[in-house]
């Protein structure tokens, strides 16, 4: 490093990062390929990797650093990580002015809208904008309203369905074979309908939506937005990409909580994302569920949203633990490319139409399975009594086993007994929160106990059960006493 | 290629490795950062061909 450059870190004169760096210089005693000012730095931004290397190349260190690393935490309010970029910052600036003139140039409509998109007043109403054209009106309302009625309710339903339930009822003479294939259950009959006429089309309209926010560059503004808010429950702006990602699959987004800094920030979002995030094609369904009730949509969004801002902060107040920093590169906004858009759609429908089509198919068959057996009717019957407590008919509770195995699948069966017109609307909104709350699949129930362990995985399962019933009762006590919805 | 949410520059191998741990490596078309582990849709060979075929014929791609 050249000696000009070199950055004299300020702070408090007792202890600051710089007198930090002296000690833990005179501590190293090998020799690196980098400098012991730079293992330094790196060792105060608890980087595991180097602390993992003085480990195995001088464990006699690693007692002193750790101390000195402690104290000095102790001299700043925020975390070291945050001070060292601050002042790196400050003096690449200072470098920058000695050898670039800057003209003055008049601020453009981007830079303009990107400081909109992530000051509070301006950022949450822009937000709000973005949820109801984005998700409510064009996914919900279009995409799993229009698209999906003239999909699943006249191609399939009217033509695709009949046509082979009376092929294969012709070809095969047993019964259990026909009702595997074409039953009420059936393979064809649900599980490729679920997947083709609902999920299939769901996703495709969620994705592109998600494909334009991503290119156009708001996703790193949307973080700054929130990591104020996150802060209160314990998370910073780092956590909004698990989450972000969770609308699409909470069972991968589950294993990107890795990437938080804090062990508390990982358990806490896991949670978080088994109990109040709910995935793409769940969350389409439930938008075409209450497309056309406002009121109904905005108990469900209002409770789900409350749920997760209670349920996080109370958890970031039972888990002391470090606060966590937060900051990142924001590119410039840009206005989306449709090419990109397109691939980006594409890319990721067909991942997720490669995953849940075989599940979906597998489902079917472990029902017929159940039935066959008699194995489904008592898991049923289990399910019966928590679900007729919270004010649903007792045929809701096959949406919930079917939740179980897949969040999706859980969805599509309630839009099955929804389209019947088996619920009322106090039901419907009751049901729509139970099964967001509810627990998560099980692929994402074994991404919690590989990720967290066995006991935080099934503490979280069980907590997230009891909350789901739990707040499904009061909900529908509620709105029946105040008479809302009726 | 260059991270959409956080600006990250990695090239194949790096983002192989951010993918370590995961089940659905092996029939997954996504790419991950290996710093914020966002993850992004690559460009599927059949478009990166049709590119080349456009650009060849007429010049430019838009």
């Amino acid at each position: 490093m050249n000696a000009d450059h070199k950055i004299t870190y300020k702070g408090p004169v007792e202890y600051s990062i710089e007198t930090a760096l002296e000690k833990i210089e005179e501590l190293l005693q090998q020799g690196y390929t980098i400098s012991k000012r730079s293992i330094g730095l790196l060792l105060l931004r608890e980087d595991t990797e180097i602390k993992e290397l003085i480990r195995e190349k001088e464990p006699e260190s690693v007692p002193g650093i750790e101390a000195i690393t402690e104290e000095l935490k102790l001299h700043y309010t925020n975390p070291i990580e945050y001070e060292i970029a601050l002042e790196q910052k400050d003096e690449a600036s200072r470098i920058l002015e000695k050898v670039m003139k800057m003209e003055d140039k008049r601020v453009t409509f981007g830079e303009k809208l990107s400081r909109l998109t992530m000051h509070p007043l301006t950022g949450l109403p822009i937000l709000f904008l973005i949820l109801y054209w984005g998700l409510y009106k064009f996914v919900g309302d279009f995409g799993a309203g229009t698209v999906v009625d003239f999909i699943e309710g006249t191609l399939f339903e009217e033509h695709i369905n009949p046509v082979l339930t009376t092929f294969f009822t012709g070809l095969i003479p047993w019964k259990a074979v026909q009702d595997l294939l074409v039953g009420e259950y059936g393979m064809i009959t649900l599980g490729l309908r679920y997947a083709v006429a609902l999920i299939l089309p769901i996703v495709t309209f969620f994705f592109l939506v998600f494909s334009v926010i991503e290119d156009s560059g708001y996703l790193p503004r949307l973080a700054m937005l929130i990591d104020r808010t996150f802060k209160k429950i314990g998370l910073s702006g780092r956590a909004v990409i698990p989450m972000v990602l969770g609308f699409g699959c909470a069972t991968m987004a589950t294993m990107v909580t890795r990437t938080l800094q804090t062990k508390r920030e990982r358990v806490i979002s896991t949670m978080l994302l088994a109990l109040a995030v709910p995935c793409s094609a769940q969350l389409g369904v439930i938008l075409a569920l209450l497309e056309g009730r406002p009121m109904a949509m905005l108990i469900w969004a209002g409770v789900v949203g409350m749920i997760f801002l209670l349920i996080g902060f109370l958890t970031a107040m039972l888990m002391p633990g470090e606060k966590p920093s937060f900051y990142m590169e924001v590119p410039p906004l840009r206005l989306p490319k449709l090419s990109n858009v397109l691939t980006k759609t594409y890319v990721r429908v067909k991942w997720y139409f490669k995953e849940i089509m075989p599940l979906f198919i597998v489902a079917s068959v472990f029902i017929w399975l159940g039935n066959l057996t008699r194995l489904f009717d008592v898991l049923i019957n289990l399910l019966k009594k928590p679900v007729e407590l919270v004010g649903l008919p007792a045929e809701a509770s096959k949406v919930f086993l079917f939740g179980f195995f897949r969040r999706d699948y859980g969805a599509a069966g309630l839009y099955d007994i929804s389209k019947h017109g088996a619920l009322t609307d106090v039901q419907l909104v009751v049901a729509c929160i139970a099964l967001t709350l509810f627990l998560p699949c099980i692929a994402q129930f074994l991404m919690n106990v590989k990720e967290r362990g066995w006991k935080t995985g099934l503490g979280i399962s069980f907590f997230v059960l009891f909350i789901a019933f739990g707040v499904a009762y009061a909900v529908n006590f509620v709105l029946n006493a105040l008479g809302v919805l009726s | 290629m260059k991270c959409s949410l956080c600006g990250f520059e990695f090239n194949e191998h790096e983002a192989e490795a951010a993918c370590s741990g995961c089940g659905l490596v092996k029939k997954c078309d996504l790419i991950k950062c290996p710093n914020c582990s966002f993850e992004m849709a690559p460009e599927p060979d059949w478009i990166k061909k049709l590119k080349d075929r456009r650009r060849k014929k007429h010049g430019v791609i838009r």
